[in-house]
């Protein structure tokens, strides 16, 4: 696909979201005309469109939310355990103790018990634990 | 909408009035809803995002710029909810749960209605997302960008990439059946 062809597909797509299009019709049409592939995804999206033509959200008739919004916010506040107002600090602390365990690990004559030997790794599952989720996650299902 | 209420409201609610954020609640939760289904697709789930992320917006009222409108700014706390509960679900139960209903059926409309229906299930929830805020909130591509604080390019992209993926999935799902199970 060429450069042309994303931007007749963006100007197309434009014009049928009814925003304004990057290009004059006239143009969009003598690329369209002339492009299998650009036509084929033009219209790939009217028929999306069409699809959804007429069509609404399926709504409860009754959500009721309140009853429980209003138990919820008449509750007293939990104190947090921990509370991680500045997460730059923890993961500052995390560094900190990594830097210190390798200079241990080089300082010469120093024995590093197996203990020390698996102190990043509890600072790291620390860190995670205050933080309440895994910073390091991928999300995969953010693909777009 | 009224969103001088809503802002008469708000002020209320900063000045120690609890009651008054019953307004916002029951003027909105059925958007919300709405809105929330087309995320995690389960009612129970969808219910949970919302009371949480109404209790969100209340304690976050004091950031609330009462110039601007309240349901667009609530709405991007409750999808932080959603894509929250999405994520645990996915990581500590199973996706095999009776999927509740996103789209009303006119009449002799049926088919066509769970045909589509099992064609956005199988997208992913931030295509599914888009789509139907596109498609049927009509929101404009800079209103998608402010809901869903991506880039207006961005929004062109997956706009895009959710059309096509929504295309493929029409023309490979049976007209009639069971609602699609979530792709991972």
């Amino acid at each position: 696909m060429s450069g042309d062809c994303e931007r007749v597909l963006r100007s197309a797509m434009s014009r049928m979201d009814g925003e304004v299009p990057e290009l004059g019709e006239a143009e969009e049409s003598a690329h369209l005309a002339a492009c299998p592939e650009c036509r084929g995804e033009v219209a790939a999206m009217l028929a999306v469109g069409t699809a959804f033509e007429g069509r609404q959200r399926e709504v409860p008739s009754q959500v009721a939310a309140w009853p429980e919004v209003s138990a919820r916010l008449a509750e007293p506040p939990i104190r947090a355990r921990f509370s991680v107002r500045h997460p730059v600090l923890l993961f500052g602390g995390f560094a900190g103790v990594l830097i210190a365990c390798r200079l241990l690990e080089m300082a010469p004559g120093f024995e590093v018990s197996p203990l020390a030997k698996s102190l990043p790794i509890l600072t790291a599952a620390m860190v995670v634990s205050l933080l309440g989720d895994n910073p390091f996650r991928i999300r995969m299902d953010l693909s777009a | 909408m009224h969103p001088s209420d809503d802002a008469a409201a708000i002020e209320e609610c900063r000045n120690g009035n609890r009651n008054a954020f019953r307004l916002l609640v029951e003027r909105y939760e059925r958007e919300a809803m709405g809105h929330a289904l087309a995320v995690l697709r389960h009612r129970e789930d969808a219910l949970d995002a919302v009371q949480e992320a109404f209790l969100d917006a209340f304690r976050a009222l004091d950031s609330f710029d009462t110039r601007c409108r309240f349901y667009p700014w609530f709405y991007t706390i409750l999808r932080h909810r959603c894509f929250k509960a999405q994520a645990r679900r996915s990581r500590h139960e199973s996706q095999d749960l009776p999927a509740d209903r996103l789209l009303v059926a006119a009449l002799g409309d049926v088919a066509a209605r769970d045909s589509l229906e099992s064609a956005l299930a199988s997208l992913s929830a931030e295509h599914r997302e888009i789509l139907m805020l596109r498609h049927l909130d009509a929101l404009s591509y800079d209103e998608l960008a402010a809901r869903l604080e991506i880039p207006r390019g961005t929004v062109m992209s997956r706009l895009h990439h959710a059309r096509r993926q929504l295309r493929q999935r029409l023309e490979s799902v049976p007209r009639t059946g069971p609602l699609g199970k979530e792709k991972p």
